[in-house]
């Protein structure tokens, strides 16, 4: 990829930010759809098996209609390893977590990508839950999230910045 | 690498940027009322069912549509995009739009299902089919609601069929643990 002239390298960087974009967005969707195999796919193939025994596809059967509407994502390019990426992604999510129990959260996803024979995956995705709220209250009166046990809560006011 | 597949390759970035474009115009029209810009994204021949063909009898459709509501915001996100060759696309949106009806304040999550053409180097949508999740007021359950569907004088959605429709949610439940 070195001796590639710079003009190469950029639009290979620009198809590389678009693809990790339709990543993050296909999640979302196929999750929505619970679509487990399309799901999965979106993984890294050396990571499926363990994520499967991780209970991933088993956690979501805790809930019923979900909808994550994904806002900003942030991609950034390994500039030693051009097939490695990272990013972190904004969602705002409504999640049933019982018949009469519609739950918004607000999440942050911390991702690692990485990309084999050409195509990206996620090597890990980091779930986030800054906060989970119940219909008509305030975040505030959800005490200290603790997700997955958890699918409401507001985190601690740690941030440095 | 030969100049051809460059170009090729910077056209279909382009092609998404576009038509990524066409999600985006969509909802600020709707929100602006600007019917004719509305229809200026559809192709000139587009089908408007027994309504007939192209953007004049569009816009005269849309024109009832597009009154029950005082303020609307059509927030759009999660925009999936698939080729299926150089000129032909289709596309999912996710939009969360909120409307003014009378006194309510209807939020309506929901999902674009879209057809994209393209014709003489622009793209277009070829339709757009709604598909939602639920509507409620702002203020109510939408779990609690009959239906997951509440919203009074909208003139052309008037269910939410999401998850449902879905033949993966079907399979997902059907599965034993």
């Amino acid at each position: 990829m070195s001796d590639e002239a710079p003009i190469i390298r950029r639009l290979q960087q620009m198809e590389d930010r678009e693809a990790l974009r339709n990543l993050v967005v296909r999640y979302a969707t196929l999750l929505d759809q619970r679509d487990i195999e399309g799901l999965l796919g979106l993984f890294d193939p050396h990571i499926r098996s363990s994520l499967i025994k991780q209970g991933f596809v088993h956690a979501l059967k805790d809930v019923r209609l979900t909808t994550l509407h994904v806002g900003g994502t942030t991609v950034e390019l390994d500039a030693e390893h051009a097939d490695r990426a990272r990013g972190v992604v904004e969602c705002r999510a409504q999640i049933q977590t019982s018949a009469t129990e519609m739950v918004t959260q607000l999440i942050e996803y911390h991702d690692r990508y990485v990309r084999r024979e050409g195509r990206w995956y996620f090597r890990a995705r980091d779930h986030r839950l800054r906060v989970g709220v119940t219909w008509g209250a305030r975040p505030q009166q959800m005490g200290p999230v603790d997700w997955p046990r958890r699918h409401v809560g507001i985190e601690p006011h740690h941030w440095q910045t | 690498m030969t100049d051809a597949e460059l170009a090729r390759r910077v056209e279909r970035l382009e092609s998404l940027e576009e038509i990524r474009q066409l999600a985006a115009r969509y909802a600020l029209a709707l929100d602006q009322r600007d019917v004719a810009g509305l229809v200026s994204l559809f192709v000139p021949d587009v089908n408007v069912g027994r309504h007939g063909v192209g953007r004049e009898a569009l816009a005269h459709w849309w024109d009832p549509i597009l009154r029950p509501y005082g303020i609307t915001f059509h927030l759009i996100g999660n925009h999936i995009i698939d080729f299926i060759d150089d000129d032909h696309a289709t596309g999912v949106v996710y939009c969360r739009p909120e409307h003014e009806v009378g006194d309510l304040w209807i939020v309506m999550p929901m999902q674009y299902w879209d057809t994209y053409e393209r014709r003489d180097g622009r793209w277009y949508f070829v339709r757009r089919e709604p598909h939602v999740f639920y509507a409620a007021d702002v203020l109510e359950n939408p779990l609690a609601v009959e239906g997951r569907f509440h919203f009074p004088g909208n003139p052309f959605i008037r269910q939410a069929d999401l998850p449902e429709t879905w033949s993966t949610w079907q399979e997902f439940w059907g599965r034993p643990e």
